[in-house]
């Protein structure tokens, strides 16, 4: 072959390579996206005229106490859960992370695990454990008397709430543990040897030396969080169906809701745009934050 | 950056303390227990019978293997070929994302155009489009393009991944350079030096995003759940919402049904653990 | 080296499936094509249905395929409320699958009112008087009638004899309902069973309340979440009398825990901690197959009491199916068949009642199998009960926004049990958010 047709393909090869993805892109994401905040903007039941409103969706919602609700569930499940993970995952990460702890491979498999098991079956699983009358939890626990009464897992606002932190925390424990891991592998062992050397247990080594230097993935894990937890559906959907009162009712549980279940349209797709910015702001935090430690 | 989870890492402090090296042993098993519990309680349960699912005192191992649990799941509910739709979706959506995320991480990775700069900002900022916020609109699309009912309507949106395309550049940058001159003045064509030139190279590449994408694929719950539902198109996640009834639900079949949904998954990750840990550090950290 | 092999190996079965997949995609439109055009080609319908309501097809379909055997039948199972949401998908989009649906009479109407069904009004004209008469009333819009009347529930109250006798109640149908006749009585009749016996009067959750013990109670009297204007009714004084009653039972530890119907309520039935199930007669299916096969003998049926001795009705009607077309389904002359056969014929109906426990909204009154003694339930004739109840049972309509007032009356109950609002305000506000939601009055 000759040389200018190298060239020539040179220039075409790039715009050929990336096509697919660009125009996957905007028929599939941007242009629904775009879509999406027209659809907001009017009244629709999925299948008969769109009825143009203006803002009345986006006054509805902001009105509505369940959208509120929803966004404070997702925090107050946050709470519940990413502190507690964090601060296990490092601890185990530690574990991990010294010379002389054994069967490591099978700890960190079985931390693992969880996470690429489906969700959908595990949420059936936890519904088995934490049936109120009948659940493997409440069994135990009356059995060897802790409790006289069972304990409403799914079916008290708090309770329900600290069930679903729970499974969330349950299939992402190992992951940010691995996370945090790999941030320990890149500290240098010699600080530990320096602080061993001047007397410091490891207790105090793990808050002065290992916390802070992993600080950066602790924030990274959260942020990651953030994300998961204002997305969080399959969980609370098979388990609670977002209730009792709606205390575990989330965004994207109401997104669905109003959509699929009541075939508003319209005002699905007011909280679908919400929920776009939502996720936008988090995202863009998160890219100032690393960018600013890099 | 490129460092991937070690096993043998790098530690600090000996093991001499035997009380504190135990206390940790201790509640690395505490913590495994937790996670593996409810997995042995999902095989267990896909054993009994329905009477013994909820049982005070509870039932460890069911004394009678309730097998006919999985028969009536095949014969009946159609789970051979639910499986396979899982199976299908889930490879052919992995295979098609892995080429087109692979060749347009190659261009940003390798080659000089206009506008790449911009195109891939436009990349990165697409990831914070959320799926969830497209359903309505991509809902309505579908019902044009027929595509409701159909598993290429799963398929087609997470073609387009832009996670993929970052992981994929990471992996093309590490090539050098010389690899792609040295076979275009061997006079391949471009296309011909990205298959027998580049594609070889990025073969961990592939198997780290290529298993990240299998399990999210095989796991992917909502969007199926709204677009598929004759049963012969149902996946794995979704028949099994669906065996839900409202006044009996029969968690023994959920139960050996989720066996159904896990065990190929267990299989395959414990092949391509390594791989399959590395990508998510990788991806996680990079994207 | 190993891993690599299994590495190609499994590469290898990726390329396979995607080939196949290409094919298989390719086939399916061929083949979905072929029935339409030859007339004698075998006709498929789908019908979308629930377990419980398919156990009753089955016992028809041998008679079935005889009859029509170019008619294949293929049944996809499903939770009902999962099934509505997804034909409400469906026939959103216009699909021709399924085409048939089974519809309980609490959501006909809404399902009636988006015009996806087919309208069979000259079809069911032959039945018009052969049915229970209340159920025409969900399935008809504008005159239209959209939808076939499979069976009614009946409500009565079943009850475990061998509880009431240690409970010194009496334990003959006839003497308990004497002694039942009011809802004072049943709870007077709960504090005795509570006391000697430790057992609960009957099943119902207080955060997530399926409303059945409710609504019954509401039927009976002719009064319901709207009224005969259409209006919101459920902050009327004599609604707030009911809740008020079932709050009392709650609230003195009368009564379990367990929303209805789930796997919870049924083991505490099977454990002999529920002393009666106040429910549609198709509970009997559920309490002598599903929960309690081995309490033969011990269960009861008699009518459900009354909220005073002098009202007019005292049955009620909780749940019933009927069976529909879809609008866009290929083969709605298969389909009407199939639902004629089923539903249309007294043989059918009569079978699916004995096997079945689904009692016939088809008038059946003469028939001889109404008095065949139960010998589950203690020998006597329960279908006679049923007969009883559905002959003094109001003639109310569901109406088309019952699926959302029953949701959020189960919040009100939440409300009232874990946030400790009164009946009064929870009451209030869901008439309230009633209103507003269903732009009413």
């Amino acid at each position: 072959m000759k040389a200018p047709k190298w060239n020539k393909q040179m220039l075409v090869a790039p715009y050929i390579y990336i096509s697919p993805y660009f125009i996957l892109f905007f028929i599939f994401s941007l242009y629904p996206i775009l879509y999406s905040i027209y659809i907001s903007l009017t009244d629709w039941n999925g299948s008969g005229e769109k009825v143009f409103i203006g803002f009345d969706n986006y006054m509805q919602l902001f009105s509505d106490n369940d959208f509120w609700l929803s966004l404070w569930n997702s925090a107050l499940i946050f709470l519940m859960y990413v502190p507690l993970m964090l601060f296990v995952g490092l601890i185990l990460a530690s574990i991990l992370n010294s010379n002389w702890m054994v069967g490591k491979g099978f700890f960190r498999m079985a931390l693992f695990v969880p996470n690429f098991v489906s969700v959908v079956a595990v949420s059936f699983v936890f519904i088995l454990l934490l049936n109120t009358q009948d659940g493997l939890i409440n069994s135990v626990l009356r059995n060897i008397g802790l409790i006289d009464n069972p304990i409403p897992w799914l079916e008290s606002p708090w309770w329900a709430r600290l069930s679903v932190a729970m499974m969330v925390l349950y299939r992402w424990l190992g992951y940010n543990m691995l996370l945090l891991l790999t941030g320990l592998q890149n500290i240098s062992k010699d600080l530990y040897e320096a602080a061993y050397v001047d007397g410091a247990t490891k207790i105090k080594s793990f808050f002065y030396i290992t916390i802070p230097l992993v600080k950066k993935m602790l924030l990274f894990c959260t942020v990651l969080s953030t994300i998961g937890t204002f997305s969080l559906f399959t969980e609370p959907y098979i388990l609670t169906q977002g209730g009792p009162l709606n205390s575990t009712l989330t965004p994207v549980l109401m997104l669905y809701r109003e959509s699929f279940q009541n075939f508003n349209f319209g005002y699905a797709s007011s909280i679908a745009v919400c929920f776009f910015v939502l996720m936008m702001v988090i995202s863009l935090v998160q890219m100032r934050i690393f960018d600013e430690k890099e | 950056m490129e460092k991937t989870v070690k096993l043998q890492a790098a530690g600090h402090g000996g093991g001499k303390n035997i009380w504190s090296s135990s206390l940790a042993f201790a509640l690395m098993a505490i913590v495994s227990l937790f996670t593996l519990f409810p997995l042995f309680w999902l095989f267990s349960s896909s054993l009994k019978d329905i009477s013994e699912i909820f049982v005070n005192p509870p039932i460890w191992v069911p004394s009678v293997l309730h097998w006919e649990n999985f028969r009536e799941l095949f014969v009946e509910r159609k789970f051979g070929i639910i499986t396979w739709n899982s199976f299908l979706l889930s490879t052919t959506s992995t295979l098609i994302s892995l080429i087109f995320c692979s060749l347009a991480g190659f261009a940003f990775a390798k080659y000089k155009f206009k506008g790449k700069q911009f195109l891939f900002v436009l990349v990165l900022a697409s990831l914070m489009i959320p799926h969830e916020a497209t359903m309505v609109p991509l809902f309505s699309i579908y019902k044009n393009l027929h595509l409701i009912d159909n598993i290429w309507g799963v398929i087609l949106p997470d073609l387009a991944n832009a996670f993929g395309i970052f992981f994929m550049r990471q992996y093309c940058m590490s090539l050098p350079d010389e690899m792609m001159e040295a076979a275009r003045i061997d006079g391949c064509s471009e296309f011909k030096t990205f298959r027998r030139i580049i594609l070889p190279n990025l073969r961990s590449g592939f198997a780290g995003l290529g298993i990240i994408l299998f399990v999210k694929q095989w796991n992917n719950f909502l969007w199926p759940s709204v677009i598929l539902r004759s049963q012969e198109n149902l996946t794995l996640s979704v028949a099994l919402k669906a065996l839900e009834d409202s006044n009996n639900t029969p968690y023994h079949l959920i139960m050996a049904g989720s066996v159904i949904s896990v065990v190929p998954l267990l299989i395959i990750v414990l092949i391509f653990q390594k791989q399959l840990i590395a990508g998510m550090i990788d991806g996680a950290i990079k994207g | 080296m190993r891993k690599k092999r299994v590495l190609y190996v499994l590469i290898t079965c990726l390329l396979v499936s995607l080939l196949t997949a290409a094919c298989s995609s390719g086939d399916k439109p061929a083949e979905s094509q072929s029935p339409g055009e030859s007339g004698d080609e075998k006709v498929k319908l789908v019908v979308w249905i629930w377990e419980t309501a398919k156990d009753g097809l089955d016992l028809n379909m041998d008679a079935f395929k005889a009859k029509y055997p170019n008619i294949e039948i293929e049944f996809q199972t499903m939770k009902s409320t999962d099934l509505y949401s997804k034909y409400l998908i469906s026939s959103s989009t216009g699909d021709a699958v399924p085409d048939i649906i089974t519809v309980e009479s609490t959501n006909l109407s809404q399902i009636v009112q988006i015009d996806a069904l087919l309208d069979i009004t000259d079809r069911v004209a032959p039945y018009k008087d052969k049915m229970s008469a209340y159920k025409w009333e969900d399935a008809t819009k504008d005159d239209k009638v959209y939808a076939m009347p499979w069976d009614s529930g009946p409500v009565v109250m079943f009850y475990r004899n061998d509880l009431f006798a240690q409970a010194g109640l009496p334990t003959d149908p006839e003497e308990v309902a004497q002694k039942i006749q009011t809802w004072d009585d049943y709870y007077e009749a709960a504090k005795l069973v509570k006391e000697k016996t430790g057992a609960m009067m009957y099943g119902d959750s207080k955060t997530n309340s399926s409303n059945r013990m409710f609504e019954s109670m509401m039927w009976q009297r002719g009064l319901w979440y709207f009224d005969g204007d259409g209006n919101v009714a459920v902050d009327t004084p004599e609604i707030k009398e009911i809740a008020d009653y079932l709050i009392k039972m709650q609230n003195e530890g009368l009564v379990y825990d367990a929303r209805a119907n789930t796997d919870p309520w049924g083991n505490a039935i099977r454990d002999g901690q529920i002393a009666t199930v106040v429910g549609g007669s198709w509970h009997d299916a559920i309490i002598e197959n599903q929960y309690s096969p081995a309490d033969k003998g011990k269960w009861s049926v008699t009518m459900m009491p009354k909220w005073s001795k002098d009202d007019k009705y005292s049955g009620a009607n909780q749940g019933g199916a009927n069976l529909a077309i879809n609008k866009n389904s290929k083969h709605p002359e298969e389909a009407w068949q199939f639902i004629e056969f089923m539903l249309g014929s007294e043989e059918s109906q009569i079978k699916m009642m004995t096997g079945a426990g689904l009692f016939p909204a088809m008038l059946v009154d003469d028939n001889a199998s109404l008095e065949e003694p139960s010998e589950y339930f203690n020998n006597e004739p329960i279908r006679k009960v049923y007969a009883q109840s559905l002959a003094n049972t109001y003639p109310l309509a569901y109406t088309s926004d019952f699926p959302m007032a029953n949701k959020l009356m189960t919040d009100v109950w939440a409300e009232v049990f874990l946030n400790k609002v009164s009946s009064d305000k929870a009451l209030k506000d869901m008439a309230d958010e009633l209103r507003s939601k269903t732009k009413r009055n």
